[in-house]
């Protein structure tokens, strides 16, 4: 059933709550990465210019404060799967800034907290529901091995496709908000339709839109901090649960369509599982203009800002807002998906 | 009489990637439609019967998602060819 003047309150604490938290912590935040020597170089940026790194843990904790609040007023337990998803997976990303992961060994880390998910789901059987629902047509049956796979498979598929994404000031929070924005109109309608999800549902998805949002504020150009793996990876864990708590998972992927052709290009190209930091050379290259161009270099990988970029050099503000573009109409299509799945 | 406006740089890779992943969201629509109309109705899942049906049923239906692969792939190798990048 659709959220009624009860819910009024919890929604608008589990937007509040978290957004406040990143707006009344990050300045002291940053002060305190800059006092720890916790920097990192700009590499879009002329010279040397430092800013502090990684915003995660911040994220995680406003995250977790607003899913503690909407576990408060409903009692169900999903809040608090999403908090021990997002912990893992951040933490699993702090791990990468702090000492590195292999290409290999991040996935496998990230596909076990996707087998928490599943084995939470045994005791408590109202975590998802185990059925794709297909725009136009109709729905698969109830299958709970071939579900557990991909639920298992999607946390470090969608992970790795935020973190791959997570390369120019706002991009990732900039699509983040955007994605989460159009997973939450798909709640919604599926709300309208089935009425098996409900407020509480689009409750638990509101953090994340609040937290990216806020996020956005201090990471837009010029950045003011960047998120780490520990953002990236929990930022993209939360989603992919979401959509699947959610019951939208089609229009999620629609949604994600830039993302994975990024991911997908990217790893066509090197040809594997290689950790960003290992790669041989460098998608595109700052010029001397301030302009970035698309890297000339057969052995660069091919990103979408490459792609972009190889009709012409532009400055890094106007490729995020060219990405940002993509996701956007890939957001609207994922609403039209929801509209065909839900209200035809 | 007005200048002919110049289209700004990057417009028309942005117009190539709408087309890009225009694509891909017809393919999963598409792709969606033979799945459930034809590679469904084939037999009974498998784990219910293990019949030569079934098993056409999950190989068809990887084939689907190869095919996205393929398509995706072809549609990369395209727009990397029109603009002369080495791979």
């Amino acid at each position: 059933m659709l959220p009624g003047a009860g819910d009024v309150i919890p929604l608008a604490l589990a937007l509040v709550i978290p957004a406040a938290a990143v707006f009344l912590l990050m300045p002291r935040y940053i002060g305190f990465l800059y006092r720890k020597g916790k920097t990192t170089n700009d590499a879009h940026k002329g010279g040397d210019v430092r800013v502090p790194t990684p915003a995660g843990p911040l994220l995680i904790f406003a995250i977790a404060l607003g899913e503690l609040a909407v576990w408060a007023f409903y009692g169900s337990v999903v809040p608090l799967v999403l908090i021990v998803v997002v912990l893992c997976a951040g933490l699993i990303g702090l791990y990468d800034d702090l000492r590195g992961l292999g290409g290999v060994v991040k996935p496998a880390l990230l596909a076990l907290v996707g087998l928490f998910v599943v084995l939470v789901e045994q005791y408590y059987p109202n975590v998802y529901d185990p059925t794709l629902y297909f725009p136009l047509f109709t729905r698969t049956g109830t299958h709970f091995i071939i579900f557990g796979l991909i639920v298992i498979a999607s946390i470090p598929v969608a992970s790795n496709a935020f973190n791959m994404l997570d390369a120019f000031n706002g991009e990732l929070a900039g699509f983040t908000a955007i994605v989460t924005g159009a997973l939450v109109i798909g709640i919604l309608m599926r709300s309208f339709d089935l009425g098996d999800t409900s407020a509480a549902t689009v409750a638990i998805a509101l953090p994340l839109l609040a937290v990216s949002l806020a996020f956005y504020y201090y990471n837009r150009y010029p950045s003011r901090i960047f998120d780490g793996d520990s953002g990236s990876l929990a930022l993209g864990a939360m989603f992919v649960i979401l959509s699947i708590v959610g019951g939208v998972e089609i229009a999620a992927l629609v949604a994600l369509i830039p993302a994975v052709l990024n991911s997908y290009y990217i790893l066509s190209s090197v040809r594997g599982l290689v950790e960003r930091k290992k790669m041989a050379a460098r998608p595109t290259s700052l010029g001397k203009d301030g302009k970035l161009y698309a890297s000339t270099e057969a052995r660069a990988p091919t990103t979408l800002a490459r792609m972009i970029l190889l009709t012409g050099a532009l400055d890094e503000r106007s490729l995020v807002r060219r990405i940002l573009t993509l996701t956007a109409y890939a957001a609207f299509l994922s609403v039209v998906t929801s509209i065909m799945t839900w209200l035809l | 009489m007005m200048e002919k406006e110049k289209p700004r740089k990057g417009d028309g890779s942005t117009l190539s990637m709408i087309l890009v992943i225009t694509a891909s969201w017809l393919l999963i629509l598409g792709e969606t439609y033979v799945f459930f109309v034809i590679v469904r109705p084939l037999g009974p899942p498998i784990h219910e019967a293990l019949l030569p049906s079934s098993i056409l049923k999950v190989a068809l239906t990887a084939l689907l998602g190869l095919l996205w692969v393929a398509v995706m792939f072809g549609i990369w190798w395209l727009y990397l060819r029109a603009h002369r990048t080495p791979t």
